[in-house]
């Protein structure tokens, strides 16, 4: 399951943008997989049999909690579960090029966009570890994540991805 | 339809405003409306919503990269540096706060249940009031050994009361309830009066005393040392002489001569003085080098206990291999985001690892080792162990962060019928291994009180052997046997699909049970394990060295 969890994790980000109920809905998701371990069937594909539940845990959110849980209504929901299934072997790729794009990035950037991403962490907490104001984190947030997409989507481009 | 330069813009902007989730209601409809009908808005939605998952693992894999560097302590740097006064002082109220609660009545165990044994009730008594006197906590220590005349042999982060320490050799480190701290080199004999008061006999001290506790004192055989907010170094000599060295800030010395004359003398930094056995004082040159310090001790403290690591690593290696050990975690190796949890043994590739839900990795007993934290109501290890055992041993390193009501799990089997095995500490502190013979009928075998109060927050070592065939049941603390009985029957046992942490809802508790605490080494043997077996694991796993503690009363 090690292998999968941060696939499966990225796929309910998808799906539920805010991290912190991504994560929750990945703790029931795990629990049921735990616990319906003994339905899936060797052979088969248990990215996809966990994505179902994901997916169906997602919808159950979206149920539970209204839409505070969970942005955006189920036909939108199905659409983006679709694409991202069939975009998966891109992701894979695109993955592994953040990690060459990462290190391009000057050492200022590269810290206050890793620290803005830990566990537990905010953009007030980057912006003091990378001494910037929090307005200015946002702004060179939102610059650094661009450069890092455009990056990556050029490092898939020369492999010819 | 292909998005033009200025769409892409705006896409991006409300992807960034989801991310940082202050993206309005009305931005929200054009940013849903996008994903819908176009492919290209909803592909660049999936590729940055996808690198945000990757830069997170990216962060957390960081993290995890990074060990704590031990600290380094240069000439001249002032000794005492990392020591906050508030720490322990919030850490007691808070214990004393706990204390308060923990007071109220525990639920009883459910009444068909066949109790063998019950803890000794005076013996539950005598354990509650230990916090209620303390005027410190032992924080750290370093080759420590205590003398064998000594009343007690504190373990590190044990509170302690007025009461006198003995150390044969080795180092210690005191923080007072009142902030001021204290490194004591043996041999060293030291007595705690109050949260702002001691006095030392015999040996070395160094002390550091912020301003929340100026007017700490230090009695001595002919006077005593008080404090005016400073660090300073005290040795007591056999003949009752003393020196008295000032590092940094004030102190005042007061005592009497032989004749009964008061003797006084203010001191302030790079100043000293020696008491003669006669009372009379002499300035002293200071000395080049200082005592000990935190710093230093802390950098010898994670020295020995790196080494304490690896000689636990090499003896586990030695488990992996036994042919009756069937599940070994060592909770070592392992990344910040894993969730799997490695079983060791050399089982079918895999077959034992277990699943990791909810909880969070952390420090275990040593620096850089792992250990899981268990916090959440959901917070559980599952955990596949196929086959039926006449014989196991359970055993695991154990932090408590409270005693829970009902129980705190360490295991138990799913589902809870027949053969199905539950291990687990009550609200009391006393070590409980229920087994199922029939569907409807659990058999509890409970130990006197095991985890007391003022082992919460420290690692212990608990075992259950439990002989379905010779019918005996034992339960070890610290790898000390602590109670012995025998069994009602025969009935082997199973952990098929067990939970680590966790108890599912068994009658009559209404809900499942989560631990509160982490745990950094668990393993199952399939045999039942003697006493010695199990001080041997104890001892190379005991993160506290094994030091004369093990002659402590108390397992």
């Amino acid at each position: 399951m090690m292998k999968y969890q941060r696939r499966i994790f990225a796929y309910i980000h998808t799906l539920v943008p805010s991290r912190s109920d991504a994560e929750d809905i990945l703790q029931e998701t795990s629990l049921t997989i735990c616990e319906k371990f003994s339905d899936f069937k060797e052979g088969t594909n248990f990215y996809s049999w966990a994505c179902q539940i994901a997916y169906w845990k997602v919808r159950a959110a979206r149920k539970k909690y209204a839409t505070s849980k969970v942005l955006f209504n189920d036909e939108v929901l199905e659409v983006i579960s679709q694409t991202r299934i069939e975009m998966e072997e891109e992701l894979d790729h695109r993955h592994s090029a953040l990690s060459k794009c990462l290190q391009k990035l000057n050492e200022r950037d590269r810290r206050l966009v890793l620290v803005r991403y830990e566990s537990g962490h905010n953009v007030k907490a980057a912006a003091q570890a990378s001494g910037r104001t929090i307005q200015g984190a946002y702004k060179a947030l939102t610059r650094i994540r661009k450069v890092l997409f455009d990056c990556v989507s050029l490092e898939l481009s020369a492999q010819n991805i | 339809m292909k998005l033009s330069d200025e769409e892409l813009i705006t896409l991006f902007e409300l992807l960034d405003g989801l991310i940082e989730n202050n993206l309005p209601a009305e931005k929200k409809k054009i940013l849903e409306a996008w994903i819908t009908e176009s492919e290209e808005a909803r592909k660049h939605y999936i590729a940055y919503m996808d690198l945000s998952s990757s830069l997170q693992h990216y962060a957390e894999e960081r993290v995890s990269d990074e060990t704590p560097p031990a600290p380094v302590v240069h000439a001249g740097q002032r000794l005492i540096q990392f020591v906050n006064p508030w720490l322990p002082v919030a850490a007691l109220l808070l214990f004393g706060a706990y204390i308060f609660l923990s007071y109220q009545t525990s639920d009883p165990l459910p009444i068909n249940h066949r109790i063998s044994r019950v803890g000794d009730g005076a013996q539950v008594a005598s354990y509650k009031n230990t916090e209620a006197d303390s005027v410190a906590v032992l924080t750290r220590s370093v080759g420590l050994r205590w003398s064998e005349d000594a009343d007690s042999h504190p373990r590190e982060h044990s509170s302690l009361p007025p009461s006198t320490l003995k150390i044969e050799h080795g180092m210690a480190q005191v923080e007072f309830v009142d902030g001021a701290v204290v490194v004591l080199e043996g041999p060293a004999v030291y007595e705690l009066v109050h949260g702002n008061g001691s006095h030392l006999r015999l040996g070395k001290l160094r002390a550091h005393v912020p301003k929340v506790a100026v007017g700490f004192t230090v009695g001595l055989p002919l006077g005593e040392v008080v404090d005016l907010g400073t660090d300073f170094g005290i040795e007591v000599h056999p003949d009752s002489s003393a020196e008295v060295f000032v590092y940094n800030g004030k102190i005042k010395y007061q005592g009497q001569d032989i004749f009964g004359n008061q003797v006084s003398k203010d001191l302030t930094s790079r100043q000293a003085i020696h008491i003669r056995s006669d009372g009379e004082i002499y300035p002293l040159e200071m000395p080049n080098g200082d005592y000990l310090g935190s710093a230093e001790l802390a950098t010898r403290s994670f020295e020995q206990s790196q080494h304490r690591r690896s000689a636990w690593m090499n003896f586990t290696r030695k488990l992996f291999s036994r042919s009756d050990t069937r599940l070994y975690y060592g909770f070592d190796n392992h990344a910040k985001w894993d969730r799997v949890l490695k079983d060791e043994t050399q089982r079918e590739q895999g077959a034992g690892n277990g699943a990791v839900i909810g909880c969070n990795w952390t420090q275990g007993r040593w620096p850089g080792k792992g250990a899981l934290q268990f916090s959440k109501s959901n917070d559980r290890v599952c955990l596949n162990l196929p086959g039926e055992l006449k014989a196991v041993t359970m055993a695991a390193w154990v932090k408590l962060d409270q005693l829970s009501k009902p129980v705190s799990p360490l295991v138990f089997s799913r589902p809870y019928k027949k053969g199905a095995i539950g291990w687990s500490v009550n609200q009391e502190g006393q070590l409980i291994l229920q087994v199922c013979s029939l569907d409807n009928e659990v058999n509890s075998y409970i130990s006197p009180v095991a985890v007391t109060e003022e082992r919460l927050g420290q690692w212990i070592h608990l075992a259950t052997s439990y002989d379905s065939t010779n019918q005996w049941v034992s339960h070890f603390v610290n790898g000390r046997s602590f109670s012995r009985e025998k069994i009602f029957n025969q009935q082997p046992v199973s952990f098929k699909k067990g939970l680590l942490g966790y108890s599912q809802a068994i009658p009559p508790f209404q809900k499942g049970i989560a631990l509160h605490g982490c745990v950094d080494e668990f393993a199952i043997f399939g045999s039942a394990w003697e006493e010695d077996q199990i001080r041997e694991l104890y001892e190379a796993g005991n993160p506290y060295g094994n030091s004369n503690s093990i002659l402590s009363a108390q397992p």
